[in-house]
């Protein structure tokens, strides 16, 4: 057992108290004023912010590396069939300390590059075994009919090369899915894979940066009754109706992402439509403090902090699927908590101080060292 | 003339005042002082802001790399060793990323070649803002471009050409500055006799700037390679800067013994890895500046967006880094590094009016934004 003494908790759904937080066999279980806990390990956080681990939407942490390019199946632009789990080596996630700035868990993504890329699966960030860190497989489908698919077959004069071409192949493998199975048909991977999302077991997260591609998406989809999330989403307007999340604003090299009209992405918020925010761009790949920067970068723009908070914790948690586990300080979630010296998203000083995943401080056990081998 | 009131100002020379006002004459800080009048003077109420020099990015590649990096105007490589080109040639002084820059607050980068060739050109100092190149550049060139380690290698290992590994790098770097020696000794035998002069090589030129110390070698090093920098650099006797410099936390007693004439340091926010990306540790430039390393901070534009030069500054203050000091690190250092510190990089009564004007403190808030960007004493961007 272990008591989180009079901080003040941020829950990741908006509200902020003065409470303690009881944490029992690695998951929350109770959050409030005075709590009793009995023998109960202390830490005392009076003075500190309290906040739910981040969680990033869309990344490829522990699955990318200079020599291991283990998301990038460019042997064919639809993989529906392909899952990141079978990317994943912990070691490399470790490497990454992302524990260290506070993200304690990550929706890892098949490549944007294919039109359909795979299904994403979330795993926490620290730990020492796939199984022992993967929170969910299957909570996405990842599509892209960005200008990424087309710069990766259109050089080699095959489909896509341009994006007519790959809706076309969205679509056709879509409508295969939906069709009547024949009996001597056989195993169809691609099509199973895609009934997931035709039977909304699964969302299409479909990679969009520009608002055209989006209400392409519209206008595509608009006889299927299925899930949609825009990622990369940096034309987002006020007219989108979905969830979005919206990627990386650090980087400069695409330029997509200077394009990002903040006033429309308030008036989005104000609607109630979700928000994520990824550190995962249309370039680069992001590292450690790259979540965080990002919801800095939002808050300068005159979001809220709670807000931003909200933003990479509760929504992303959500848009995964795993909300009944990450995303919230709240009763029965698992006790992944960061202890924070000030608010990170509003001062630079702000350190991470403890960082909880299943109720263990990974900066206590060598997880901060990690980084620097 | 500009007079501005009643701002808390970051000198950047030694003084944090926190209430004074700045008058601008003719493109120069006039003086700096408290209850200053100036008649006819435009006034800007700066109350409730603060005040830097504007903010200098020591090591950038804006206008010289298209967006998507399509067009890379700063890599000439048709050979491994191009010290004869010089970035001046490729700024595109139309690009909008100067305009995104002044946003930021960036008043002047140093624009240098990239890292594709080992020896990649000349680096020049250019403002933000101006009628045209020869406006913009106040210095060219202020150093010469040198790469070590994986980029070199995976341009001239994919042909099959020197260099493919690391020792291939040095021995270019070494025979280009032997060649440079015996090119000045050959100049210097010739004296008046135009007879024996070398044909001109405009590539040698540049070398022996360096060789004479005129200019630094800017090099761009990771890990390990820090000590092949400080290594060839000690062998020809030059002055030298350590750019990006991840993982300078393991290398400090060997970077303050080289006689390294400063650290700028960046991008981070990547993915870790073995070999070059096995450590990021924008730390150390809070224990280098304790030593009295000159530290400075890049954006590597357009790899990062100009913003990310203020919140790397915020990871520096997170470390441990004193307000201060940081806000040097964005001003004077890169100034100095540069070797323009005697025209930019603080505010003190003779130097370029170049200053940016915050709702905030830079690198400590982190919603801080720029008010208003003054390049040459005139207001060239504001918010709203």
């Amino acid at each position: 057992m272990l008591i989180i003494r009079n901080g003040t908790v941020h829950d990741g759904k908006g509200n902020v108290m003065e409470a303690d937080v009881l944490v029992k066999d690695g998951r929350i279980s109770a959050v409030g004023p005075k709590l009793d806990a009995d023998g109960a390990q202390e830490y005392d956080a009076t003075g500190k912010v309290v906040m739910p681990g981040f969680v990033d939407t869309l990344n490829i942490w522990g699955c990318m590396s200079p020599v291991d390019k283990d998301l990038l199946e460019h042997s064919d632009p639809v993989t529906p069939e392909l899952s990141a789990v079978f990317a994943f080596d912990h070691e490399n996630m470790m490497r990454q300390g992302v524990y260290q700035f506070g993200v304690t868990c990550a929706g890892i993504t098949p490549s944007v590059m294919n039109v359909v890329g795979g299904q994403a699966a979330v795993f926490k960030t620290h730990g020492n075994h796939v199984n022992q860190m993967l929170v969910k497989e299957g909570a996405a489908m990842i599509a892209s009919v960005s200008a990424a698919p087309k710069g990766v077959y259109g050089p080699r004069n095959t489909a896509p090369m341009t994006k007519m071409g790959a809706f076309a192949l969205l679509l056709q493998a879509l409508a295969k899915a939906a069709g009547p199975k024949k009996e001597d048909a056989g195993y169809d991977a691609k099509s199973e894979a895609l009934k997931k999302v035709l039977d909304k077991e699964m969302p299409l997260f479909v990679n969009c940066n520009t608002g055209s591609e989006m209400e392409a998406v519209e206008l595509a989809l608009k006889d299927y009754d299925i899930d949609i999330v825009f990622t990369g989403a940096y034309g987002a307007k006020e007219q989108v109706r979905r969830s979005v999340v919206v990627g990386d604003l650090t980087q400069a090299i695409s330029g997509n992402n200077e394009k990002v009209d903040f006033e429309s992405l308030k008036k989005l918020a104000d609607k109630g439509i979700d928000i994520a925010i990824s550190c995962c761009g249309d370039v680069g790949a992001s590292g450690r403090e790259s979540l965080l920067w990002n919801a800095i970068l939002w808050y300068k723009q005159g979001f809220s902090s709670g807000d931003v908070l909200k933003m990479i914790t509760s929504v992303p948690a959500r848009l995964l699927g795993v909300d009944d586990r990450v995303g919230s300080i709240e009763k029965g979630k698992d006790a992944d908590i960061v202890i924070w010296s000030a608010n990170p998203l509003e001062h630079y000083q702000a350190v991470a101080e403890a960082s909880f995943i299943n109720g263990h401080n990974v900066l206590d056990t060598g997880g901060k060292d990690h980084a620097a081998d | 003339m500009l007079l501005i009131k009643d701002a808390k100002i970051y000198t950047a020379a030694g003084k944090v005042i926190d209430k004074g006002d700045i008058l601008v004459d003719r493109g120069k800080i006039k003086k700096i002082g408290s209850g200053l009048e100036a008649e006819g003077a435009k006034v800007i109420d700066a109350d409730g802001l603060v005040a830097i020099p504007g903010i200098i990015d020591a090591h950038s590649h804006i206008s010289g790399f298209a967006q998507g990096m399509k067009d890379q105007d700063l890599n000439e490589v048709s050979g491994n060793a191009t010290p004869q080109v010089e970035a001046v040639f490729s700024v595109d002084t139309g690009s909008e990323a100067f305009e995104r820059a002044l946003q930021a607050g960036i008043t002047t980068s140093a624009i240098a070649p990239g890292s594709g060739n080992v020896i990649g050109g000349t680096v020049c100092a250019v403002k933000s803002h101006g009628k045209n190149i020869e406006d913009m550049c106040i210095k060219n060139p202020i150093a010469l471009k040198a790469a070590l380690g994986g980029n070199p290698k995976g341009v001239y290992g994919k042909r099959n050409q020197l260099p493919m590994t690391r020792m291939g790098i040095a021995q270019v770097i070494r025979e280009n500055m032997i060649k440079a020696r015996e090119y000045m000794d050959k100049q210097k035998k010739a004296g008046d006799d135009k007879s024996k002069m070398p044909p001109r090589d405009l590539g040698m030129e540049n070398l022996a700037r360096v060789l004479r110390k005129e200019i630094s070698l800017k090099i761009h090093c990771t890990q390990f390679d820090i000590i092949t920098a400080i290594r060839l650099s000690r062998e020809f006797d030059i002055d030298f800067t350590l750019e990006h410099a991840w993982g300078a936390s393991d290398y400090y007693d060997d970077i303050m013994a080289s006689g390294c004439k400063g650290i700028v340091y960046g991008p981070i926010g990547v993915p870790l890895g073995p070999g070059e990306r096995r450590k990021l540790d924008i730390f150390s430039l809070v224990e280098l500046d304790r030593r009295g390393m000159p530290c400075a901070i890049m954006t590597d534009g357009p790899i990062f967006n100009p913003d990310m030069i203020v919140v790397q500054a915020g990871e520096v203050v997170r470390a441990g880094g004193r307000i201060e000091r940081v806000i040097n690190m964005l001003t004077i250092n890169a100034a100095k590094i540069m070797g323009v510190d005697d025209r930019i990089g603080s505010l003190e009564p003779g130097k370029d009016a170049d200053i940016a004007l915050f709702r905030g403190t830079p690198a400590l808030d982190t919603n801080a934004r720029v008010e208003h960007t003054i390049v040459n004493g005139e207001v060239v961007w504001s918010r709203g």
